[in-house]
């Protein structure tokens, strides 16, 4: 089982996981799964299209490391992730 | 046929994947003119080509880094778009790898590099001679054509610790020995016995024998011989003038010889024994403490006690430069 995997079946609610998940390392990274498509993209922000919603990551020098099967990897200097 | 074909496709295998782990491991990085770069990300990732290191260089001026695999892929999708592509560069840790495999000249190239320097490392192009043996370096170089070591040739099958061994119990001027491989040329060592060697001044005018014997051997670079093979010398007679003759004018140099003098020396030795040559040959050897050629031993009697006289001869080697 996953860790992932682990937090879900703790908190009960399976469906709220998949919608998607991102993963924050300190404020130079960020990886999002389940990711739909990519709205907007500048070096100051990077908009994503989720199953339901978006997400907003804002930063300096913003990098997209990868982008595949749903998958991104952001780098840069981050300063915030808004989720709407 | 078909077993051979079967054969065939399996030793391919292996060579296949990893062709296959070479391609998708390198990387090509394009940068894309244009606008609405999230337009193009999306329909890239939708044909399952996968993105790497996407950033803005300029407002309209995106890089973008795909696998080489997905290269055709990529082409095809971005024909009929409205964006200016341009190929920057390659990367990934076997593109050599990868160029090789896509640029036969080069590869043969490799290997033909390859090959020669193999095949070269075991050529000998010259011999070089180190230490005061140096004079001595055609007898060597005859004596390394006889054991089949030529310049321009192979030298792979040679042991060059015996060739060494070979070259010292050859000579007897030699103590030492030592032959190497520097790069394509063979290194040879030659340290002359000190017994053997009178080393005169390289200034010297004249050349005079620091011995008394018989001339064995005369070897004149430049000056005029005074002796010939076979003349008795006295310590201090001159061996070699340090004068050239041309027609009717005389000219004044510094010799540059090679003159090599059997020697003797005596040693007595007394004895109430009447067959004690072997000691009395011992403590004459013992005494001179050299290299010996040979030994003579005369014995007499005289008021009951033998006398021995032992004489060694030797050679010295007298030169200048």
């Amino acid at each position: 089982m996953s860790f992932f995997d682990e937090i879900s079946s703790f908190f009960g609610d399976e469906e709220l996981f998949c919608k998607f998940k991102a993963t924050l390392f300190s404020d130079k990274c960020v990886y999002f799964e389940k990711v739909k498509e990519i709205i907007g993209f500048s070096e100051e922000r990077i908009d994503l299209r989720l199953k339901k919603g978006q997400i907003t990551v804002e930063g300096e020098k913003l990098c997209i490391k990868k982008y595949c099967s749903g998958d991104v990897a952001i780098t840069g200097k981050i300063k915030s992730l808004s989720i709407n | 046929m078909f077993g051979r074909r079967c054969n065939n496709g399996k030793n391919k295998k292996p060579f296949n994947k990893l062709k296959r782990d070479i391609v998708k491991s390198v990387y090509v990085t394009y940068q894309v003119l244009g606008v609405n770069f999230s337009n193009l990300l999306n329909k890239l990732k939708r044909e399952d080509i996968e993105l790497y290191e996407i950033s803005l260089i300029k407002p309209k001026v995106l890089s973008i880094s795909i696998k080489i695999s997905d290269e055709q892929k990529f082409f095809a999708i971005t024909k009929n778009l409205c964006y200016n592509i341009k190929k920057v560069n390659y990367k990934g840790k076997l593109l050599f790898l990868y160029n090789l495999l896509h640029a036969p000249a080069l590869c043969v190239g490799v290997v033909l590099f390859i090959a020669l320097s193999i095949l070269f490392s075991n050529v000998i192009l010259g011999f070089s001679f180190v230490g005061n043996g140096s004079r001595y370096k055609n007898q060597v170089i005859r004596y390394l054509n006889d054991n089949g070591v030529k310049e321009m040739g192979f030298i792979g099958g040679v042991d060059l610790e015996k060739l060494s061994d070979g070259i010292l119990s050859e000579f007897n001027e030699f103590s030492f020995v030592s032959c190497k491989k520097s790069g394509n040329r063979l290194l040879i060592e030659l340290v002359l016995s000190e017994n053997k060697t009178h080393i005169k001044n390289t200034n010297e005018k004249n050349l005079y024998s620091t011995v008394r014997g018989v001339v064995e051997e005369i070897k004149v670079y430049r000056g005029t011989k005074a002796v010939e093979v076979g003349d008795f010398v006295e310590e201090g007679d001159l061996l070699v003038s340090g004068h050239m003759d041309f027609k009717d004018k005389r000219v004044e140099v510094n010799a540059l010889a090679v003159v090599t003098i059997k020697a003797k020396k005596e040693f007595s030795y007394i004895s109430d024994s009447e067959f004690d040559e072997k000691n009395a040959e011992a403590c004459a050897l013992a005494s001179f403490a050299g290299e010996v050629d040979s030994l003579s031993v005369d014995k007499s009697q005289k008021n009951g006690k033998y006398y021995y006289k032992v004489t060694l001869y030797y050679k010295i080697v007298v030169y200048t430069g």
